[in-house]
């Protein structure tokens, strides 16, 4: 394919990586930190990698990114594109409080679509199961004609089922390519059939606050990937990032202020029903409401669990609620023995592993959607402890 | 077109390419391996070859087709499609056309050539321990080098830079393995068997370094444009465990080769000085 080439504002973006290459793992810090050591395994593999890779030094020091770091933050793009069942799907909002990896390929690209997303895929598969539900994926084809819901589907999902694949018209792509600065798509004359598309050969990376700061273009590696992401998911401080961010007022992104930042699912004691726990936060300085609850069941109801009678007598009883605050500054706890939602007559035979798409609906309008594993009873309580980091 | 097969970051195709420069380099090579060969035929017919001579008598009919096959195995390891394969695809081809240029063809070319050809030069034979070992750390440095990620994904995008690496093996190889085929004296079966085992050290540990390897090593296998079902870690993991399996296969093969000739060369002693003491009791009996 061809790499486009940038516009203007995007050059820095758009620019190769000026990152060096780096030495096989062990030698350069190319830590994986996820994996349990394996102590004198890895004494075996860090003197054959040191054979190997020379020890050269390496030139991302701990903790920085190997991405490019953008020199302005970009918003998360307002677009809304076809998501593979043809429902339009709202990027801003639905990957709000996640980390979000956008990418604008098609299937048919030879190199750099399959490399980009085979890396990606390959590095996600070494987060831990909570990290993983944190971040989203999404393919926007730049190529429909041959790009149809079910060649996507088959070919996004060879590298991970849950990677979010959107097919609008060549315009519609080319529209929310250009939110970000990037070049349009376009179509090399000739080659018949088997033609090719020029499109930007960059993934951009939103953080879960919002905004882009982080640009990975073509030749970034899985370990690559491997080292960035815990600095993306914030689970190491980034000092590049630190810098850059410093002297300016950060994008707010839409979602930012109130977020719905955990949310699991897990089936009910109760014949035909499933319970819906979240933890919304509301960074805003007004209390906001939340007031429905939209998810793939039969009927949703908010529900608020209350200790009735007392002494041996007491039992916890369920009542239905219309609405829950959100402190302003503060949370809602959707949990077991408080305020939750009940799913009544899924959709589904939900099973752990399965994911939930919950819409919450605010009464101030704001509209958040999540998409929830389902876990069970055993891990819930631990999954929506924070101290815990679940 | 290209004269020689490199990383060029195409997208692969089952269309033929065809790489001059391999052509002319296996044909300088039958040339010179003709050149030899005549050489030796040479030799054998002259008088003085005895002097000289290998203990297996005539020249077996074997020795010439191990050196034909020898040098269609480096053919097939340096060009269409394997070639090509192995410079920019995959790793796992790549890990192929190394033991064919490293472990199977110099053997196959050396026995082709015969024992006069393989015998130690007048200088070496004042210190063939030197030799042999100097061969060995040739062979690993070599193996080491050409096997660094540095190295490969400088060297593999350019012609140059994988004709370098692929002649350095067959280079190597030929190195390595003489001293192994070498029948007679200085070398002790068993100091071969050591050689052998001490030579192939980094082969070992490179196979098991990507057998275990977290990411791919190679950033030119990578991000190559992918060739389906193959990913770029199993493609890395199946390349060590070809490594492991052909090179150990081959190298238990040699190691046994060599302790059979030993076996049959003691059982000849022994013969030879049972027939020698019969001899001598027929003498005395006379």
């Amino acid at each position: 394919m061809r790499m486009s080439p940038p516009t203007a504002p995007a050059a820095a973006s758009l620019a190769p990586s000026s990152r060096g290459a780096p030495p096989p793992g062990g030698c350069a810090g190319a830590r994986n930190h996820y994996r349990a050591g394996r102590p004198r395994l890895q004494l075996v593999l860090a003197s054959l990698a040191l054979l190997l890779g020379g020890c050269a030094p390496d030139t991302h020091p701990r903790g920085q990114l190997r991405g490019t770091v953008l020199p302005e933050p970009i918003a998360r793009p307002q677009f809304t594109l076809p998501d593979l069942s043809g429902e339009p799907y709202l990027f801003a909002e639905r990957t709000a409080g996640k980390l979000t990896f956008l990418f604008f390929g098609y299937t048919y690209c030879p190199d750099v679509c399959p490399v980009h997303m085979a890396s990606l895929a390959a590095a996600l598969r070494g987060l831990p199961y909570q990290d993983r539900q944190r971040v989203a994926v999404v393919f926007v084809t730049v190529d429909p004609e041959r790009d149809s819901p079910e060649r996507l589907r088959e070919w996004l999902g060879a590298f991970d089922p849950r990677f979010v694949g959107l097919r609008g018209t060549v315009e519609e792509a080319n529209a929310a390519a250009a939110q970000l600065n990037f070049p349009p798509a376009v179509r090399e004359p000739g080659g018949g059939e088997n033609y090719t598309v020029g499109h930007a050969a960059s993934v951009i990376a939103f953080s879960p606050d919002g905004p882009a700061r982080v640009l990975y273009s073509f030749g970034t590696r899985r370990e690559d990937w491997v080292h960035d992401l815990p600095i993306l998911l914030g689970h190491e401080p980034d000092q590049a990032l630190s810098a850059a961010s410093a002297d300016r007022p950060q994008p707010v992104a839409p979602g930012g202020a109130l977020q719905v930042v955990r949310a699991f699912v897990t089936r009910s004691r109760m014949a035909q029903a499933a319970a819906l726990y979240a933890i919304i936060e509301n960074r805003t300085s007004s209390t906001d409401t939340l007031v429905a609850v939209d998810a793939p069941a039969g009927r949703t109801e908010l529900h608020e669990t209350v200790r009735e009678g007392e002494g041996t007598g007491m039992r916890m009883q369920m009542r239905p609620v219309t609405r829950v605050a959100v402190p302003a500054g503060g949370k809602l706890r959707l949990v077991p023995g408080g305020y939750h939602v009940m799913l009544l007559q899924p959709a589904l035979e939900w099973q752990p592993g399965d994911t939930v798409t919950a819409v919450f609906r605010f009464a101030s309008g704001a509209v958040r959607t999540v998409q929830a594993p389902v876990v069970t009873h055993d891990e819930i309580e631990r999954l929506l402890d924070e101290r815990t980091g679940g | 077109m290209q004269w020689w097969c490199s990383a060029q970051g195409v997208p692969w195709s089952w269309q033929w390419r065809p790489y001059p420069g391999v052509w002319l380099f296996m044909l300088a090579v039958v040339a010179l391996y003709l050149i030899i060969l005549r050489r030796e035929e040479a030799a054998r017919a002259a008088p003085a070859f005895h002097a000289v001579g290998s203990r297996s008598g005539p020249h077996p009919r074997w020795r010439p087709v191990a050196g034909w096959v020898g040098l269609a195995l480096s053919w097939l390891a340096l060009d269409w499609p394997l070639g090509t394969l192995g410079a920019g695809y995959l790793s796992s081809v790549h890990s192929v056309q190394f033991l064919l240029l490293t472990f199977i063809a110099p053997p196959l070319l050396l026995l082709g050539l015969g024992p006069r050809a393989l015998a130690v030069p007048g200088r070496a034979r004042r210190s063939p321990v030197a030799g042999i070992l100097a061969a060995a750390l040739l062979f690993n440095v070599v193996v080491i080098a050409t096997h660094m990620p540095r190295v490969v994904d400088r060297l593999m995008p350019t012609q140059a830079g994988a004709f370098a690496i692929d002649a350095a093996w067959l280079t190597a190889g030929l190195i390595f393995w003489r001293p192994v085929l070498l029948t007679g004296r200085p070398f002790h079966p068993l100091a071969r068997i050591g050689y052998i085992f001490w030579g192939t050290l980094a082969h070992t540990g490179i196979g098991v370094y990507f057998l275990l390897s977290d990411f791919p090593v190679y950033r030119v296998f990578e991000l190559a444009p992918p060739i389906p079902g193959l990913d770029p870690a199993s493609d890395q993991q199946l390349a060590g465990g070809i490594m492991e399996l052909v090179g150990m296969l081959i190298i238990f093969g040699a190691v046994s080769l060599v302790a059979l000739q030993w076996m049959q060369r003691e059982n000849e002693l022994e013969r030879e000085n049972r027939e020698r003491l019969a001899a001598g009791q027929e003498r005395r009996g006379e």
